[in-house]
This record gives structure tokens, sequence and C-alpha cells, in this order.
């Protein structure tokens, strides 16, 4: 009973005309910068955050998610009509979705990823729903060293799943907790590393640096060979698959929301390993695996399903345990602390109307987005054909207004843009900026409850108690196997080469 | 590849050696009360050795790995002007104003990048500027410095 009055208390907040509007604006914001490649929701949330300080927290967390789950919605176009994804979690759609439009089905394949993301998102915010309250009475129980744990184990899923050595992920990882000790140490209340900067005192901005990483750094790198985008098909038609469509798509979209769903509460696996996962799942259990690859429309319904249902899922243990599951999920953490919230075990039982507000706007704002991208299909390919060296500037002028907003403060400019280039030089080295930001957001938490959980005494006490000692354990495994099977790859590699030489 | 891995795992080991000297400057407690610098001495720590180990591991496996081509001159130039505007433009921000700040890189940034004429790039930065002057200023009422067209 208690459960039906929360969420009608959530519908009672989600569908007045103010929250409507700016749940609207989330989702056409983000579908948008899912269609246009180089601009991902990351960057976006960044940029919009500062335009929220004046609203209402819970329409601002309503807009700004709606970007975000949008953006899985927008991603799918370009990768089925240029063959670039629109955003990371598309680029398994590409394989398939490409191949179909190049058949003359790019109706279909876009119908089959709106309506699959439909139902993926809408499965997922019903699991979303009804694990968050679960969860978050069991992280009651947790103490310093379970949190600290958990927040290990999020880095190393993020370093495990990063491209490359895990080495290099690793690197990254630790540069972005060296750089969240910038600032005022919040146990002893004293500055470190701040040069005597005003600015450096209150810590290293998460948006600024977001922003330069991910959006700043993105230009750079597309700004090396500004390529023409090959759009494939100027007009759709036949987007409503049909029935033979929906009787191969139906299982794949069951379990790609099931695998979207579970796999991205995951700490680290954020919305990109739920989509591989569900594509080679298909392409394992499916009668003919060779079909995919050429364009068979389970190879799109799967990830497109997988990567709606993992933007719901990856929300769980930002919200019941306060800890982002992914770099999207960091910056939402970001705007929730903005807005004087900390997600957590206590969010709902403190801020009720926010969360069931913010879930119930999820269900609105999925009938809204396959509403809105059916019709609006030729519209996002006329946006599409925008000349890349006439986008790029507009992304730069947004980032530099988006840093500045936040504190009026130029220095902040100034950041996202070294930040820009250290992430842009990082791409060229091949090292991943995910587990950068990732320990940066962490950081700050993780010093807490490290320091915390060592004050009782017991240097040991990680491996003392039995939930926060499988944790470390599984981070460890993570992060170590990985490094000898590079080793004896690479010796492997040696001798080979050196076999061959003599 | 083996001078792009040298060059990074150095980077790397100087951070590494820059954090663990500089985080020995603050109080480290012990291990039952860590104090400021503890953990940032173990993370100097912990790059200085991992990137050690990339450093070996470049010198050891580097001749067997194929280097990459080299980005072309104009590329590099078309990137490093796109920052010196960039950084320019904060620099000048607050004193030239956001009207001037915004069109300038509306025009300046596509004309770097390439195939656009300065006709289309005017028009383009009278449009961004007007854009920027609607959505953020009249609408969202975003305080931006107007620098001297302001006063």
């Amino acid at each position: 009973m208690d459960f039906f009055s929360n969420l009608a208390l959530g519908f009672g907040i989600a569908l007045t005309i103010k929250n409507l509007s700016f749940c609207f604006l989330g989702v056409l914001i983000g579908t948008l910068i899912g269609v246009l490649p180089g601009i991902g929701p990351v960057a976006t949330i960044s940029l919009l955050l500062p335009t929220t300080f004046g609203m209402e927290p819970v329409t601002s967390i309503i807009m700004l998610c709606g970007v975000y789950y949008g953006a899985m919605y927008g991603g799918s176009t370009t990768s089925i009509l240029v063959n670039i994804p629109g955003e990371a979690a598309s680029v398994v759609t590409c394989l398939d979705g490409y191949q179909m439009a190049r058949n003359g089905r790019a109706g279909p394949a876009l119908g089959i990823s709106a309506f699959g993301s439909f139902i993926g998102g809408t499965l997922s915010i019903i699991g979303l729903m009804l694990l968050s309250p679960l969860l978050a009475r069991m992280a009651l129980k947790f103490g310093p060293p379970e949190f600290f744990a958990l927040m290990l184990l999020g880095l190393a899923m993020v370093t495990y799943l990063c491209r490359g050595p895990v080495l290099k992920g690793l690197i990254m990882a630790l540069a972005g907790l060296a750089i969240s000790c910038v600032g005022q140490d919040q146990i002893s209340g004293s500055t470190r590393f701040t040069l005597d900067s005003i600015t450096l005192m209150d810590g290293m901005g998460i948006v600024p640096v977001a922003m330069g990483l991910f959006g700043i750094a993105e230009v750079l790198t597309n700004l090396e060979q500004i390529v023409k985008q090959d759009i494939l098909a100027t007009r759709v038609t036949g987007i409503f698959p049909t029935l033979k469509d929906w009787a191969d798509s139906i299982w794949p979209i069951v379990r790609g929301s099931f695998i979207g769903f579970f796999v991205s509460i995951l700490p680290g696996a954020g919305t990109v390993i739920p989509t591989f996962m569900a594509y080679t799942v298909e392409k394992r259990i499916s009668k003919h695996p060779e079909k995919f690859g050429t364009g068979t429309i389970e190879g799109v319904a799967a990830p497109e399903t997988a990567n709606n249902a993992a933007a719901a899922g990856s929300m769980v243990t930002l919200l019941s345990l306060g800890l982002p599951s992914s770099v999207g999920m960091a910056i939402l953490l970001g705007a929730f602390i903005i807005h004087g919230i900390q997600p957590g075990p206590l969010l709902i039982a403190k801020h009720p109307a926010l969360f069931w507000g913010t879930i119930a706007s999820m269900y609105v704002g999925n009938v809204m987005l396959l509403v809105l991208n059916l019709p609006l299909i030729g519209l996002w390919i006329k946006i599409l054909k925008i000349p890349y060296n006439l986008l790029f500037p507009l992304i730069i002028l947004f980032c530099f207004l988006g840093a500045y907003s936040l504190n009026n403060n130029i220095y902040d400019v100034l950041v996202m843009i070294i930040f820009g280039v250290f992430g842009y030089l990082m791409r060229k080295y091949e090292y991943e900026g995910a587990p950068f930001l990732l320990a940066l957001v962490l950081g700050p938490m993780l010093e807490n409850a490290f320091r915390q959980s060592l004050i009782y005494g017991d240097p040991f006490i990680f491996f003392n108690r039995p939930i926060s000692a499988v944790l470390i354990c599984v981070s460890l495994f993570l992060l170590i196997t990985p490094l000898f099977k590079t080793f004896s790859q690479k010796r492997k590699t040696i001798e080979k080469v050196l076999e061959e030489g003599d | 590849m083996r001078q792009r891995e040298i060059t990074s795992s150095l980077f790397w080991l100087i951070v590494g050696l820059i954090l663990t000297i500089w985080s020995a400057t603050y109080p480290l407690g012990n291990l039952a009360q860590p104090g400021t610098g503890f953990l940032p001495l173990g993370l100097g720590i912990l790059l200085i050795v991992f990137s050690t180990v990339l450093l070996i591991r470049a010198f050891r496996l580097g001749a067997a790995e194929k280097e990459k081509a080299p980005m072309l001159p104009e590329r590099w130039l078309r990137l490093g002007t796109t920052v010196l505007v960039l950084i320019a433009c904060v620099f000048l921000f607050e004193k030239v104003g956001y009207l001037l700040i915004f069109f300038v890189l509306a025009l300046v940034l596509p004309l770097l990048a390439g195939q656009i004429t300065l006709r289309r790039s005017f028009i383009f930065a009278v449009l961004s500027a007007a854009g920027v002057y609607i959505i953020f200023v009249w609408l969202l009422q975003q305080p931006l410095p107007t620098g001297f067209l302001g006063r």
C-alpha cells in the first residue's frame, strides 16, 4: 500500500505543468545530443547544470535525468544512418543498424530501436523502483569500511573495463584520486596542493574537469580530421516494424532489458558494457549467428534495449547508496550535491518527493521519447547534416558558458581548457578518461571512508568485516589478474618476435 | 608506439615523484590516525611503481611494436591555434565582454577548421552571439560580463 501511495505521490509531482515541461525539455535535449556525434550526456549535463541553480531540486533532477536517458534514444539514429555512434552506448548498434539501413531497412531499424528503448527503459524503471528501497535499507547497515570497499570496487571495475592495459587505467584512477586531494582536507580542515590559490582551496571542480575531459577533448580529437558525414538515408519510410520484425525482436528486447538493468547495477559497468553483453548473448544463442553484422534486426533490438535499461539501472546505486556507477552518474551526483541533497540510504526517507517524483518522471519521459522519436526522425536527419566545422564552435561556446556560469569564475573555464588538452593528449597516448573522472568524484568520499575506517584502530579492519573483505578481494582480483595476463601475453609476443628474428 | 609509451610513462613517473615529495611536506600521521599527507603519499608511491613498470615494458616491448604515423604539421597547427585562441579568450573574457568574445570565437574557430568562407563564418558568428544573448542572457538571465561594451 505504501508503495502505491508513494508512486501516486511521485506522479502527482511529475505531472505538474512545470515538471512535465522540464521533463520534455530534458528528453528533447537528450535526444538531440544523442543524435549529434561528439557531444554526449556527460558534457551536456555538465553544461546544463548551472542553468538549473534557480530551479527546485526535483525539477532540476527530472530534467537532467531526462537528458541522460534521452541521449540513449538519440544515439541509435546516428549509428543506424551514419555508422557513427551518437554516443558511446550506441557503438554496437552500428554493426547491424547501418547494415539494415544499407539494405533499405533504416525505418524498421529506427522503429525497433525506439520501441525496444521504450520497453527496456520502462521495465528497468520498475526494477529501479523495487530494488532501490531494498538496497537503501541494506546500506543503512554499512559502515565506512563497507563504503570504502564498494567505492574501490567501482574504481576497479572501471579500470578493468578500460580499453588497453589495466596499468594505464590504474594510473588514470590514481591521478584522479590525487587531483581529488587538491583543496581542503575534510577531516583535518587544512589545505593541500593549492599553491595559495583561492580557486583551488575549494578543490578541483568536477564539472569543468568533466567538460574538459569529455567535451573539449572530443572536439580537439575530431578537429584532427574533420570527416564529412555520409548520411545513408535522407527519407526514412516504414518506421513501424512488421509482425515478423516483432517476432524476431521480442525476446532480444526482453533479454536486453534484463541484461541492461542487472549489469548496469554493478559499480563501474555504466551503459556501454551491457550493450556489448546483450549483443554477444543474442549472437551466441541465435540459430543464425552468421547473420549478425549483416543487418539482422535482433542485433539492433538487443543493444538498443540494453542501453536504455542500463540508463535506469545505473541509477540504483546512485539513489540508494549515493555511489555513482558511471561517469554520467558521477555528474548527476554533482547535480544532487549542488542542490543540497546527498543521495544515499537516507534519500528515500528524507526526500520521498524527489525520489518518487524522479522515478515517475522517468515513466513519463519514456512515453514522451517514444512519441517524440518516431515523428521527429526527419528533423534528426536534418540536424545530422550540420557540418562539423559549424557544430564544434557551438559545442565550445556552450562548454565555455557552462563552465563560467558554475561560479561566475573565469578560472573554471581555464581548468576546463587545461583538462581538455590533458584529455586529448591522454587519448592520443591511449589512456581513458573514465577512471580519472570517477576517481575524482569518489576521491573525497573514498578518503573519508578510508580514514574513518582506520580510526577504529585496526589496520586489517577491511578484511575483518565480511562484506568489505569480499568486495576488496573482488577488486584486487579484477586489478591483478589482467596484469599477469598482459605480462604473459607480452612475454609470448617477445619470444615469438625473437624466434622470428633468429 | 615505443616513443609514445616512454614519453607517457616518464610523464607519470615525474607526476608520481612530485606528488610523493609534495605529500611528504604535509603531516602523515600513522596507520591508526592517518594525516593529511597519508593518502596522497600512497598514491604518489603507487604512481611511481606503475609508471616504472610501464616504462620497463615500453623499453622491453617497444622494438617489436609498430610506430604510428606522426600527425601532420598542419593538424598540430590547427589544434595548437584553437587552444591558443581559447586561452586568449579566457584571459580577455571579463575585460572585453561575452558578446565580443563569443563573436570572435564563432568567427575564428570555423575558419581554423577550414572548408568555410569568411562570409559564411561571419554570418554564423553573428547568429551565435545573438543566440547566446537571447538564450542565456535574456531567457535564462545568466549574469555574464559585458566588458567595455556594457559601460
